[in-house]
């Protein structure tokens, strides 16, 4: 009995691993953003979405092989977030954030559309190699895809991690997301700093939609997860990557929990309970990196 | 452009600012009153929804416009109304009763959502709201005994004694009355020192808090005035849709209510921002009667979106 139970906890911590770097990575979309622009992108999800729509067609219908396809996929969703900064955000700098916000949930709605459209409501399945495959270890099942999910969010992160720690334009990315105008003064462009922010962050979705297209299904309403996504964001520390993960990992995590342990309807709720009850105990969230301003 | 000539303080704070709104607001009034005369049953129903809406407006313009308060989750407010009115009216309490015991069971729920919500500004102030209505909505389908979970639930038809306010003229005439007092209770509050409060805490929480004013009461008292608007308008609109069911009250209804606060401009109060949902129903119609163009507003995400693009000034500030 002990050692079923501890079966079943260790199951469930692997795929609220799986789970919550998932949310993790969305959630570092967030963060980049809000640390580059102070912009929060309530399309974060969508896009995360139409990558793995866009996978989907690449690899499923256009038969390219699977690793082309992935970065095909990931680049243009790349191209999507620089796109999308020059023509709908870059015309909102310098008004109140809360427009930012407005828009963002506007071109939400926009991609959510835009995928029924061309995609159908249906739910889609991306093939991948690895699907379906497990490996057994002392009773224990793990899927491939989970491995792989916790394998590509530490691959991701790592090189994200040595971009802004070596490369000139990381330290850029820093300087402009610590003080734009400053940045500007030292001969930063802000403005690319910005586009560039968009791409990465927008390909960043895009993978973390390609991790989970084989565990969830994809359909235009998995974008939703980007609003539990967002609570991890701010659970980790709004404006800290590691923090990102982090709330990701304790949101993924706790989920699988309550669903195990807590009346049917909880495991939903979750997320939003672990969050409000931060916003109570440490309103910034684990890793604070925000200053306060003051008007 | 009208140009008065002020020689009183209290001038400042009348609700009517010069005789032709007075009269203005009069014939408004009188042409309400005269549409069940002249539209048909389908109308004066969409002309109702409007109303309720707008009492949900009223609620969340006092957050959001007057006390800088960005709330995604009105939503909730709107649910909690609804069930609340639908249940007690199930256990046999009469209409008014029932109405105004869920009026301050929502107010109740909101004065409990400041507290968590008290810490935190701007975003994270948003995202709060929003996970309490996905909370909200969550207990709306689980607690069965009460809700009638995913099955829904039946809405009594409304009356007060024996008198039954079906029809759809008694029904106008209802959400009429609420709206008109709503609109009257609502600028009351904010010439009284709690609305004035709420003002001075939107445009800078410091300098407000210097002057002497308690920021944790003043935005708590905000959460509750708003939740019991909203609480109203969701008793209201129990009726007007008959039968709930949780998934009526999701995020996509906190965002089109915020919607409808920001484009009909965050601090323009008063019937100007019945307009703003008058537009939202019948946009291409009544487009020619404003004279800005940005107004003609339709309920597609791009024009809004769009809209933000033209006019940002008129959302809050965060």
């Amino acid at each position: 009995m002990a050692l079923e139970e501890k079966l079943e906890h260790t199951q469930l911590l692997i795929s609220g691993l799986s789970q919550g770097c998932v949310y993790g990575l969305i959630a570092s979309g967030f963060v980049l953003i809000y640390k580059a622009t102070e912009m929060v992108n309530f399309a974060q999800g969508d896009l995360m979405m139409f990558g793995a729509f866009l996978a989907y067609t690449f690899i499923s219908i256009f038969n390219f092989p699977f690793a082309l396809g992935l970065v095909a996929a990931i680049l243009a969703m790349a191209g999507i977030g620089a796109l999308i900064e020059r023509f709908a955000i870059r015309p909102m700098i310098g008004e109140p954030h809360f427009s930012v916000l407005m828009i963002t949930i506007g071109l939400g709605f926009i991609f959510r559309a835009l995928a029924g459209f061309i995609w159908g409501s249906e739910p889609r399945s991306l093939k991948t190699p690895y699907a379906g495959k497990v490996f057994e270890f002392d009773g224990i099942i793990i899927g491939h895809e989970n491995i792989i999910i916790v394998l590509g969010t530490l691959a991701l992160c790592s090189a994200l991690a040595f971009f802004f720690k070596t490369t000139n334009l990381g330290k850029a990315m820093q300087a402009a997301s610590q003080n734009q105008l400053a940045a500007m003064y030292v001969g930063i462009s802000v403005k690319k700093i910005n586009s560039i922010t968009w791409a990465i962050s927008a390909a960043i979705s895009a993978t973390a939609g390609i991790l989970i297209a084989p565990v969830s299904l994809i359909d235009p309403q998995i974008g939703f997860i980007g609003v539990k996504a967002f609570a991890a964001a701010i659970v980790g520390g709004f404006g800290s990557l590691p923090g990102a993960i982090i709330g990701g990992l304790i949101i993924g995590i706790g989920e699988q929990f309550a669903g195990l342990y807590l009346p049917p309807g909880f495991s939903e709720v979750t997320a939003y309970a672990i969050l409000l009850t931060m916003l109570l105990i440490r309103p910034h969230g684990i890793l604070t990196s925000v200053q306060i301003k003051k008007m | 452009m009208r140009f008065i000539r002020k020689t009183n303080y209290y001038q400042d704070i009348q609700i009517f600012k010069h005789e032709g709104q007075t009269f203005w607001y009069t014939c408004l009034l009188l042409i309400l009153f005269s549409f069940p005369f002249l539209l048909s049953d389908f109308y004066l129903g969409e002309l109702a929804l409007i109303f309720i809406y707008a009492i949900a407006g009223i609620g969340l313009m006092l957050l959001t416009g007057y006390t800088g308060l960005v709330s995604l989750g009105h939503a909730a407010f709107l649910g909690i109304g609804a069930y609340a009115h639908a249940y007690f009216l199930s256990l046999g309490i009469p209409f008014v009763f029932s109405l105004s015991i869920s009026v301050l069971f929502s107010s109740l729920i909101g004065t409990l959502l400041a507290i968590p919500a008290l810490r935190v500004t701007g975003i994270y102030l948003a995202v709060a709201t929003l996970a309490f209505s996905i909370i909200v909505e969550q207990i709306l389908s689980h607690w069965v005994s009460v809700t009638g979970g995913y099955r829904g639930m039946l809405v009594p038809d409304p009356s007060i004694g024996n008198v039954s306010l079906k029809s759809h003229t008694a029904f106008y005439f209802i959400c009429l009355a609420f709206l008109s007092s709503s609109l009257l209770i609502g600028l009351n509050i904010l010439r009284s020192p709690v609305g004035r409060a709420m003002t001075a805490v939107r445009d800078s929480e410091i300098s407000a808090q210097s002057m002497g004013i308690n920021l944790a009461r003043t935005k708590t008292i905000a959460f509750a005035i708003s939740a019991g608007f909203t609480g109203l308008a969701g008793g209201l609109l129990a009726h007007k849709i008959g039968y709930l069911a949780p998934d009526s009250f999701n995020l996509l209804i906190s965002i089109q209510l915020l919607l409808m606060v920001v484009v009909g401009g965050t601090r323009v109060f008063t019937w100007s921002y019945l307009r703003s949902n008058i537009h939202w129903f019948f946009a291409p119609s009544l487009g020619f009667v404003k004279r800005q163009p940005s107004r003609k507003i339709c309920p597609n995400p791009r024009i809004r979106t769009r809209y933000i693009w033209i006019n940002p000034g008129s959302s809050p500030d965060l």
